[in-house]
């Protein structure tokens, strides 16, 4: 927002109060994180389709434009776009309507405290890291409302079970980032990414085997809290239908989708940036930071696809167990090792 | 008249006031809980707007506690609502009054 | 524009929680009940405790709300049984008793027309500064609290057992 801010300041002069400036700078900074997510999600429909493509030995689209149907998502986009718009008679229709407006927005709010380059946040909280994880835990009542809404058995099914996988992989994704939160001394995603200056060796990850543990754990919670393969028991074809958003077309069925691509690319980002030095390259000074950012994330996530069309879905009782009997615990050893990691190689305060 | 501790009591008062007629007119036990929640955090504000008037944080430990009580009664208490409504398949508060007769 | 945020978060906290107490259906009061907490989320921010305001968000809004919601679509149909109206008029005037007190205070505060104004420079309720209190001064309750949370869960995973054992 800084960035935002300073621009404003430059053009206008003085003919922006603080007040309005930090409203511009504001609007612009959400501006421009809505427009990640929507290229996100046009983005990474099409790489998913061409990662599964691939896997599955056969081409994916190729039609629509020129290069290896390159226009594919602009296509399905007008498809979605042009398609009517119909609330079940049943539903309960205010809460049928905000339904995708509610996960949107704790999905947009996230973005916020992304920090994607030195000065380049929307919001450089004390609490990011924590926010991040409070505003995105808020759009689980967007499913619940979503599910509830429709009136359809499946749908309520695929809620009931996305809000209860979102809410327990939430514990071990937020322990998995308690030690980076002990070695950094902050909970601001700036000074954790800051902290991780000066090569790969440097980067949290590496830090001691237990940081290490404690990102194969957020990365596997990630891919469970996004409700993606083979954690993707919500909206599993084969026995619900698709899950909470069953009964969504046109436009509300496009922000389901939206947030789902933009929460996938979300939790990248927030490994990218706890765990994978953030803007910092493997060697060397910084270079291209937001360039570095996104490639790191971007990484992340085809390799997400990739687990997502080489594993086969987890039963529900699985899930659960894997998470509860097996993740959490680990998480904390983690925290436990880390901490005592620091005390003994003398990096406690 | 600038924001200052008495707006943040009276918003409380308001809030519990506001929880404590749900508790008192509503019949559904699952919205007496959010009633209840609506109380607590009533409470809440008036900790956090003490803590702001004399600089002190202890009021924010304080509605910390708060947090974990209301998490654990919202637990139990729905653990027991779930278990009333397997026996008695009601969640009215007036129909659970075996005990009065 | 304090004054403004103040009363933009308190008065939508405020007719979010009336809407609660007011709604029909019990899905409908616990959206209403989530956007109240969401709202009480600012006026802690606006009270310089923002360690707080992301807990509220945390912990009403992802936790306990959702196990609110979880709750209410397991035990009923889409709309309530309509409550039965003889037995609330009673209750209705018991309400009288409060909302009198409430109101005799509130306007004898008005009519004294002080007001307690905060300092100038709050201190800020950071996760740091409430940190540093609750390991320290508060490290009992903190331990006590977490008792507290482990005899909940355990309460609540023996009462939500099925009859037959299956958990």
């Amino acid at each position: 927002m800084q960035v935002m801010t300073d621009l404003f300041a430059r053009i206008f002069g003085d003919g922006l109060s603080s007040l309005g400036l930090l409203v511009a700078g504001g609007l612009t900074m959400a501006l421009i994180m809505a427009l990640v997510m929507a290229s996100c999600a046009i983005v990474f429909t099409w790489a998913e389709r061409k990662v599964a493509g691939f896997i599955q030995s056969r081409y994916g689209p190729m039609r629509v434009g020129r290069w290896h149907g390159v226009l594919q998502p602009v296509a399905d986009m007008v498809k979605i776009l042009g398609k009517e718009d119909i609330v079940p008679r049943d539903a309960d229709k205010p809460l049928f309507m905000l339904a995708p407006f509610v996960i949107f927005v704790g999905s947009l709010m996230a973005w916020a405290a992304i920090p994607f380059a030195p000065g380049f946040i929307a919001a450089d909280l004390d609490l990011g890291l924590f926010y991040i994880f409070a505003v995105s835990s808020a759009a689980t009542i967007g499913i619940l409302m979503a599910g509830w809404a429709s009136n359809n058995k499946w749908s309520l099914y695929g809620a009931a079970r996305g809000a209860a996988q979102a809410v327990s992989y939430e514990i071990p994704l937020a322990l998995a980032c308690i030690p980076v939160v002990m070695i950094t001394g902050s909970l601001n995603m700036n000074d954790i990414v800051i902290a991780q200056q000066g090569g790969i060796w440097r980067w949290h990850f590496l830090h001691d085997p237990f940081l290490f543990v404690a990102f194969l754990l957020y990365f596997v919670a990630s891919i469970a809290e996004v409700n993606r393969g083979p954690f993707d028991l919500p909206e599993t074809e084969s026995e619900l239908v698709a899950g909470y958003h069953t009964e969504y077309t046109g436009m509300r069925f496009a922000f389901f989708f939206l947030a789902e691509y933009a929460n996938l690319f979300l939790v990248s980002c927030v490994a990218t940036a706890v765990f994978l030095g953030g803007w910092q390259p493997l060697f060397g000074p910084v270079f291209l930071p937001g360039l570095v950012f996104v490639i790191k994330a971007v990484l992340l996530v085809l390799l997400q696809m990739w687990l997502r069309w080489t594993l086969p879905r987890l039963r529900v009782d699985q899930l659960m167990h894997v998470c509860w009997k097996v993740m959490v615990p680990l998480a904390l050893v983690c925290v436990l090792g880390a901490g005592i990691w620091m005390l003994a190689t003398g990096q406690a305060g | 008249m600038t924001v200052g501790l008495t707006h943040y009591l009276a918003l409380a008062a308001a809030l519990f006031l506001v929880g404590m007629a749900g508790v008192l007119i509503r019949r559904n036990s699952l919205i007496v809980f959010m009633s209840i929640e609506i109380m607590l955090s009533a409470a809440n504000i008036v900790f956090a707007a003490y803590s702001r008037l004399h600089g002190d944080l202890a009021g924010h430990v304080f509605v910390l506690m708060v947090f974990a009580v209301a998490a654990a009664e919202a637990a139990i208490g729905l653990a027991i609502l779930v278990e009333i409504h397997r026996r008695r398949r009601s969640v009215n508060v007036d129909d659970l009054n075996t005990l009065m007769e | 524009m304090e004054t403004f945020l103040f009363y933009l978060c308190g008065g939508l906290m405020l007719g979010a929680a009336a809407m609660t107490v007011a709604s029909r259906s019990a899905v409908a009061a616990a959206v209403w009940l989530v956007f109240s907490f969401v709202c009480a989320a600012g006026v802690f921010a606006l009270l310089a405790a923002p360690f707080l305001a992301i807990l509220q968000i945390l912990i009403y809004a992802g936790a306990i709300m959702v196990l609110f919601l979880f709750v209410i679509m397991m035990l009923q149909g889409p709309v309530l049984p309509a409550e039965v109206a003889g037995r609330t008029v009673g209750r209705k005037a018991l309400l009288a008793l409060p909302a009198a007190a409430i109101a005799v205070i509130l306007i004898s505060w008005a009519a004294r027309g002080r007001e307690a104004s905060f300092g100038a420079t709050p201190v800020t309720g950071t996760a740091a500064a409430v940190a540093e209190l609750l390991l320290n001064r508060y490290l009992l309750a903190f331990e006590l609290i977490s008792i507290v949370l482990l005899v909940a869960i355990v309460g609540a995973m023996s009462l939500g057992r099925n009859e037959e054992g299956q958990p």
